[in-house]
């Protein structure tokens, strides 16, 4: 899972996530992607193409705005940091010029995990980890009451 | 003309169990063929073999035991010639894919964007691959058959939707 090989790839299409810190935390695995990670759902991808699974009273458009809607559907509401605060938690959408590229959701412990398009899930330390080519820039931080178990 | 077999491999030799107008020549020159290509696009060994013949690379022996179980397809002719092209597509798609959360994104890639072009041809390979490892091919699909046999409770769970398409497959003579 760790690997050399993996590693590398990652740190190809993130350089600067070496530097900033993070692991990977579970094999490649194509059933599900970022946005439905965030989203707590490893069962299903989750995508605006419709052979896939993206609720019903979201459009179906690949911009950040509608990726916002599919969190604030979930109980999310935009929030103006990603400091950890420990009753809530909170989700990343990053975009670029053609919509929304990616989702990241902070961990418990103020980290934060991400699935990797269709490869391995990752923890990274920072969000900044992932800014580049491949997912722009971060453009909204949300974030929800936490349910406790 | 194109067809294809299912055979064997034991050992460092090739037993086939198949029947066809080809055999009698791959028998006769069991060792020689223009391409021997391995390649674990779908978890078995895929040779494909071309009839025409100069010098076959033996695969390296521990290569040959790790699969020497397996199954392969054996093609000749032009359906060599598209099964290899596929492979190759396939192979380039996967090594330059990007870690996209949309598959609109992910369909751009020009090796994918080949194998929709290659319209009907890629289709049974497609529903192979789909069947021994489950992937975004459901966009290639639905471009190149313009079907959607994926029902909306299962939109999002590739597995279902695989089982979705190889049905689809079945019913419609790709099988």
């Amino acid at each position: 899972m760790d690997t050399a090989e993996a590693r590398d790839r990652i740190e190809k299409w993130f350089p600067v996530l070496a530097s900033s810190g993070y692991r990977i935390t579970s094999p490649q695995d194509v059933n599900y992607n970022c946005i439905a990670w965030a989203a707590d759902d490893s069962e299903r991808r989750w995508d605006t193409n419709e052979d896939y699974y993206w609720p019903d009273d979201v459009p179906r458009v690949d911009s950040v705005d509608a990726l916002i809607n599919v969190y604030e559907g979930l109980g999310y509401a935009v929030c103006g940091n990603v400091d950890l605060e420990s009753d809530y938690e909170k989700v990343a959408v990053y975009g670029d010029a053609d919509g929304y590229t990616h989702a990241a959701k902070q961990l418990p412990d103020g980290k934060w995990t991400s699935k990797l398009g269709d490869a391995e899930d990752i923890e990274h330390l920072t969000i900044d980890g992932l800014v580049g080519k491949d997912y722009g820039q971060v453009r909204c931080i949300l974030k929800r009451k936490r349910i406790r178990a | 003309m194109s067809d294809s077999h299912t055979v064997s491999i034991q050992a460092d030799e090739i037993e086939v169990s198949a029947s066809g107008p080809w055999l009698k020549d791959f028998r006769e020159q069991p060792r020689k063929v223009d391409i021997w290509r391995k390649l674990q696009l779908t978890g078995v060994l895929l040779a494909i073999a071309i009839s025409s013949a100069t010098a076959i690379p033996v695969l390296p022996w521990e290569e040959r035991r790790r699969y020497n179980t397996a199954t392969v397809i054996l093609l000749f002719g032009s359906g060599g010639a598209i099964v290899s092209r596929f492979a190759t597509l396939v192979d380039q798609w996967k090594a330059n894919r990007r870690p996209v959360a949309s598959v609109s994104r992910m369909a751009m890639d020009p090796a994918y964007q080949q194998i929709i072009g290659m319209g009907n041809d890629a289709v049974r390979l497609i529903l192979k691959e789909l069947e021994l490892r489950p992937d975004q091919w459901f966009w290639a699909l639905r471009a190149i058959t313009g079907a959607n046999p994926i029902q909306k409770e299962d939109r999002g769970k590739i597995r279902q939707m695989a089982v979705a398409w190889l049905k689809w497959g079945k019913e419609h003579g790709y099988r």
